[in-house]
């Protein structure tokens, strides 16, 4: 009794004169001012970057997502009124994206990370995207805020699929599919379909909207002919692939036919193109519950972040070990002297990293878990001054719908809203929740599934 | 594409080789841990307390603040029953009941709605042995295995409390009141008395507090008390405000003053599960709060299978069935050490049902001696409780099979080996928060 007893003291200890350089726990944006930072000890020596692609367009043609509306998806355009293709970064989201760039180029700035000269600074950069273009037009336009007067330089994986993200495709990682279907059933009480009553409120407020009548209409219409009902489909589990481990049946309609809402909302379509005039950011918030729902379970269920995102995680842990030891070493990105790594890929990819390492959030306006578009998952390498010792500090950072819709320029006084992250095993009791990186490494060992990494720069 | 495929099929085959094996489930069950909440109860909190955020008064369960309800009485027994004829089909039970409770240990927590529950479901489930339900008295002692820090013998460090449950919120958690704005409506609504939706939502009376102002009652983490090791301001206030509509249904009484039905209670009841979620399955507190009761159910079925008594484990190797009886708080918190989730029809996902309960088998391979850990969760749904449903094989409550991560094999039952699950729980369990007392 009294040797736990004696290690909480001892923590309480360490952490006293912290806590006193710290006397506002106050939410700590990266970058923003604020009297906490003033006086932290600690000074950054490398970041990593992970993050979600911009503003796009829906990943389904028109054509196939009107089958599930009574009215005509809304087409995103350029600006001079041309369709965009499908799946592709809006002109608007690019710029979103830049915007975010600047943002954390000041923020780099001002931790000395980059000094302005943006030629000298690439050569401590590090980009890699997925690479499809609308991650590749991402990561460009993402640079392009960071590092304006510098030639961008996306890593890509030319041939095949990356194997930091997706590492199944890539040969790294096997996935047993029957243990997937198992993993996700033994969640849902093997009864998948129980998810249309305990999700009715979201179900019925999507209806609702693609069908065009209040949710409190009595007795909800009939679906108009021809139509599908997207929120009737059986909800039912199956082997998937490599792209949706598992299938879900009519949850995977469903997630179809909203996905368009947000991007609707924040590539700034007038408001009677978002959600036919029906929806706004808190019912936007509501329906995408479901979104949140199927990548939970796709991404975050333990076997399948495992499987999914271990060699992610693998790599993001040996660079920053590589960035603290001075020293390349295998299965890490760049090299040694790498200030900022940036990695964008998709929601999925950052939900499944999150799961692995249990991390939550919450960002005003959104919902629990969102990734949202443009935002990231962002992993500071700092050491104190004092001790030498390292830590690291996570945020998820993203703009809000508004500052997209709006395209909301930042400075470090108004920065995009960001959730400083408490990592379960790691962080220590302080406003922004540092993480010693030993104790990193120590839970990223146990919670890595080293078959499903590689060692591969 | 064409590897894949292939895969595919070879999968297909193989499931179907598999699921004719699972017809013969060569598996015996050797001991089972039922690790349940009590049975419906009357609100925790007074009505006079309560009725300061309605506009009309919450109805009388007939009993005191949080006490049992003779409703919540039957349903128990009727839950015993069906375990009764469920562990006599599995031959844990013989029928002869003064002869079976000598290996049946009952343990209930310190309150009187827990050990009710588990005399009442011993009632049910041994009819013909006299009650013998063992619990720690007097009832303000905090019982080890469901209050270890309470005991002394887990230690929480409040600011860590508040640090892992505030680093999942952004360091703001007042943001839930946006992130959960459709539960919040709803539950303003019926507290006040108009339908939900109205535009714009009325005022309310001025005798009656908002319980949706979280400006003048924000949403902050302070240390706990009574029982919750963080409290969350504003969002507590709210969760012991809309807790009796549980109770209220499945008692059978008017729910929400008639305002809501099973699917707008489910719906109220996302903000009790947020509660839990935040106080007892944040990591850091799943551990601190929930190792001692995880530790003593991992020994007890280690104990079982080897016939050795071990220490930190619960009766002896010989005891067939362990009941423990707490409250959700509990079963949630053994939920999230473990990461389980379960969904029963009607209920949110990871419910903590009146009556409902984390049930462990321990079965052994006839052909191997192997043994193996079968995961559930059971409770009756709203409609069983409400209309008081008795229970069959044939007409069971609900019941969810239970994935264990990185230990459930990918069969229908989800089994777990016993050796895995050791392992599995010598890494989440907490040494320190954990006592070998038996």
């Amino acid at each position: 009794m009294k040797t736990p007893a004696l290690r909480h003291v001892t923590l309480a200890l360490l952490c006293g004169p912290f806590l006193a350089a710290l006397p506002a726990r106050a939410q700590s944006a990266p970058g923003q001012s604020n009297p906490s930072q003033s006086s932290d000890d600690t000074q950054l020596k490398q970041v990593i970057i992970f993050g979600r692609h911009g503003v796009r367009t829906p990943i389904l043609p028109d054509t196939y997502l009107d089958g599930f509306s009574a009215m005509l998806f809304p087409t995103f355009t350029d600006s001079s009124g041309a369709p965009l293709g499908v799946g592709v970064l809006t002109p608007n989201g690019a710029t979103d994206e830049t915007i975010l760039g600047s943002y954390f180029r000041l923020w780099l700035t001002q931790e000395g990370l980059l000094t302005g000269h943006d030629q000298a600074d690439a050569n401590f950069v590090y980009f890699r995207a997925n690479n499809t273009p609308l991650i590749t037009g991402t990561a460009t336009a993402f640079w392009t805020g960071m590092l304006p007067t510098a030639t961008p330089h996306i890593q890509v994986v030319a041939q095949g699929s990356d194997p930091l993200f997706d590492p199944v495709d890539a040969g790294v990682a096997q996935l047993d599919y029957p243990t997937a279907v198992a993993a996700v059933n033994g969640r849902l009480g093997s009864n998948p379909q129980a998810l249309a009553t305990a999700y009715a409120p979201e179900l019925a407020l999507t209806r609702s909207i693609l069908f065009d009548y209040p949710v409190s209409t009595t007795p909800a219409p009939l679906t108009p002919t021809g139509k599908t009902d997207v929120t009737a489909l059986p909800i039912t589990l199956g082997a998937g692939d490599t792209s949706l481990p598992v299938t879900i049946g009519g949850l995977t309609q469903v997630i179809e036919a909203i996905d368009p809402f947000v991007m609707e909302y924040t590539d700034g379509l007038p408001d009677a193109q978002v959600g036919w005039g029906q929806l706004t950011t808190g019912s936007i918030n509501q329906t995408f519950r479901l979104y949140d729902l199927l990548l939970d379970l796709e991404f975050r269920t333990p076997y399948l972040a495992s499987v999914q995102s271990s060699n992610l995680a693998s790599h993001i842990v040996r660079s920053m070990m590589q960035a603290s030891s001075g020293s390349g070493i295998w299965g890490a990105l760049a090299n040694p002297s790498t200030k900022v790594i940036a990695l964008i890929a998709s929601n999925t990819n950052i939900v499944g990293l999150a799961g692995l390492f249990h991390l939550d959030w919450l960002l005003p306006g959104y919902e629990a878990d969102v990734s949202a578009p443009s935002g990231a998952l962002v992993f500071e390498l700092r050491q104190s001054q004092s001790s030498g010792a390292y830590i690291v500090r996570t945020v998820y950072i993203a703009q809000t719908m508004d500052q997209l819709r709006n395209q909301t320029a930042f400075t470090l006084a108004a920065p995009p809203p960001s959730a400083p992250v408490f990592i379960p095993g790691c962080s220590v009791d302080n406003a922004t929740f540092d993480c010693p990186l030993t104790t990193f490494i120590g839970i990223a060992n146990q919670v890595i599934d080293p078959h499903s990494a590689d060692l591969v720069h | 594409m064409k590897i894949q495929s292939l895969r595919l099929c070879a999968l297909a085959l193989a499931c179907a080789c598999w699921l004719t094996a699972q017809a013969v489930d060569d598996t015996q069950l050797k001991q089972v841990i039922i690790f349940g909440r009590h049975n419906v109860r009357a609100a925790t909190a007074p009505n006079t307390y309560l009725d300061q955020y309605s506009v009309q008064q919450f109805p009388d369960f007939g009993v005191s603040a949080g006490i049992l309800t003779p409703k919540g009485e039957k349903l128990e027994a009727i839950l015993g029953g069906y375990y009764r004829q469920w562990l006599t089909k599995e031959g844990l039970l013989t029928g002869n009941d003064t002869a079976d409770a000598n290996f049946v240990l009952f343990h209930a927590n310190v309150i009187q709605r827990t050990i009710d529950t588990a005399q009442h479901l011993w009632a049910g489930l041994l009819p013909g042995a006299p009650v013998n339900v063992q619990y720690l008295t007097p009832a303000t002692v905090a019982d080890p295995l469901f209050d270890p820090v309470g005991a002394g013998v887990a230690q929480l460090n409040s600011q860590v409390a508040i640090d892992s449950v505030n680093g999942r919120l952004g360091g703001n958690p007042q943001a839930l009141a946006s992130a959960y704005a459709p539960e919040i409506a709803l539950a303003r609504s019926v507290l006040l008395g108009y339908p939900p939706g109205e535009v714009p939502p009325p005022q309310p009376p001025k005798n009656v507090i908002d319980v949706a102002d979280f400006t003048t009652n924000p949403i902050v983490l302070t240390p706990g008390t009574g029982g919750a090791p963080v409290n969350l301001g504003g969002l507590s206030t709210l969760e012991n405000v809309v807790d009796p509509f549980v109770m209220e249904y499945a008692d059978g009484l008017p729910v929400g003053w008639g305002q809501l039905d099973v699917g707008g209670v489910s719906q109220t009841a996302r903000i009790v599960n947020l509660l839990l979620d935040l106080d007892f399955r944040t990591p850091y507190l799943a551990t601190v709060q929930s190792s001692n009761v995880a530790s003593h159910i991992v020994r007890s079925l280690v104990q079982a299978s080897t016939g050795n008594p071990a220490w930190g484990a619960l009766g002896n190797p010989s005891t067939k069935l362990i009941v423990l009886i707490a409250s959700d708080v509990n079963v949630c918190g053994l939920a999230g050490l473990f990461h389980i989730d379960w969904l029963l029809p009607g209920y949110p996902p990871d419910f903590c049902a009146p009556g409902g309960a984390l049930v462990f088998q321990l079965r052994q391979s006839k052909s191997t001696g192997q043994y193996l850990i079968r995961a559930s969760y059971i409770a009756q749904t709203f409609d069983q409780l409400r209309n008081l449903t008795p229970l069959t094989l044939d007409a069971p409550p609900a019941i969810a099979p239970v994935f264990i991560p990185n230990c459930s094999a990918g069969n229908a039952t989800f089994d777990c080996p016993l050796t895995t699950f050791v392992g599995i729980a010598n890494q989440l369990i907490d040494p320190h928060s954990a006592d070998f007392l038996n």
